[in-house]
């Protein structure tokens, strides 16, 4: 602090001084900046701007501290199950076409769909009939590391999905197709019997 | 925490008082105040400055409340008089008294710089020294004592004018 600014704060600190009166030894700006301060403490005074009557309805009452471990646990849990749910979802997804599910249609599952989906209708009534044994279930999928790569197994194994979705469908129409050849020939036989032929 | 309501309460709201020029907000302000420094009491050394640290905090939670005030808000000293004709007391010539010096200072420190406010209001209410207001608002001590200085010839002048 260099000399002006001692003797600012040496003036400024005997005009703010606390208290009513004006020192006699002051000097004049001493003096001069005392009368702004004296006026300013009286109007201050007046207007009672630090008046403690509201204090009495005052309550403070401290506030509960922000619980933030509650947050994080919240948090914590919710990752969890965030990473817990993404696992299953991959593991299904890369174990998927081999999981044997149970309620789903037979020929969706089998590994053959097509042998006995390309026949006739006449045959299908036949092989409705005689339900194709299920396949066990094959054997679990072990991760090959180079199953992600472009053009690898994967996507061999995706287009056999697809063709084996395709073709279970055309199967699911065709033994719709044998249960009508079914009702067909109940009905034939119901009638057969009403006329007296059988 | 009561003690220093009861020492520091009239100190600190006076400070608010000046600053936000709004009886329940001055009110509001000084309350949060006190909370504020019960809940940081685990931080707080004692070294007998006590007045100067819940000023610190006023004076933070002042200028943040005016920062973030709209400017519809601001009314001037009439407006306030007719807004809030404001005095605690219940003597009718007391309040008419208040009410009028109120008016004044409102008046008066509206015409100074913010920081000047501030200085001057920190010295009266807090009696802090000037190393203690350029800490508290965050100035160098010379920059401290020439708003100090300046709001003081301005005050002399305008109220000097303004003599009812």
């Amino acid at each position: 602090m260099n000399d002006e600014s001692r003797r600012l704060q040496e003036m400024l600190e005997r005009a703010t001084a606390p208290g009513d009166e004006m020192p006699a030894d002051l000097d004049d700006e001493t003096s001069s900046l005392r009368e702004g301060w004296l006026a300013l403490g009286k109007l201050l005074k007046d207007a009672q701007f630090a008046s403690d009557k509201p204090l009495d309805r005052w309550q403070v009452t401290p506030r509960p501290a922000p619980q933030r471990w509650r947050w994080a646990v919240a948090a914590a849990i919710a990752a969890s199950l965030l990473i817990a749910a993404g696992l299953t979802l991959g593991y299904r997804l890369l174990d998927g076409s081999n999981a044997v599910q149970p309620g789903t249609p037979q020929l969706a599952q089998d590994n053959q769909p097509a042998t006995g989906a390309r026949v006739d209708t006449s045959e299908a009534v036949v092989q409705a009939a005689e339900p194709q044994p299920r396949s066990p279930n094959p054997e679990p999928r072990t991760l090959n590391p180079d199953y992600l790569a472009w053009d690898d197994s994967l996507d061999d194994e995706l287009t056999v999905v697809a063709q084996a979705a395709a073709l279970a469908q055309e199967d699911w129409y065709a033994r719709a197709g044998g249960l009508s050849a079914i009702e067909r020939g109940l009905d034939q036989i119901k009638k057969d019997i009403e006329d007296g032929t059988l | 925490m009561a003690v220093w309501v009861r020492e520091h309460g009239p100190a600190v709201r006076g400070y608010l008082m000046g600053i936000v020029r709004r009886a329940d907000e001055a009110d509001d302000l000084a309350q949060e105040v006190f909370c504020r420094a019960w809940q940081a009491r685990a931080r707080y050394r004692e070294e007998g400055h006590a007045r100067s640290y819940l000023l610190r905090i006023a004076d933070r939670l002042a200028v943040d409340r005016m920062r973030r005030k709209r400017p519809e808000e601001t009314l001037s000293a009439e407006g306030w008089r007719d807004k809030e004709p404001w005095t605690n007391s219940s003597n009718p010539a007391e309040a008419a008294v208040g009410s009028e010096a109120a008016r004044r200072v409102r008046a008066a420190l509206g015409q100074l710089a913010p920081m000047q406010e501030r200085v001057l209001l920190l010295r009266y209410y807090g009696q802090l020294t000037f190393e203690q207001i350029a800490e508290t608002l965050g100035c160098p001590l010379s920059t401290a004592l020439s708003h100090c200085r300046r709001g003081l010839e301005s005050l002399r002048k305008l109220l000097a004018e303004d003599k009812p």
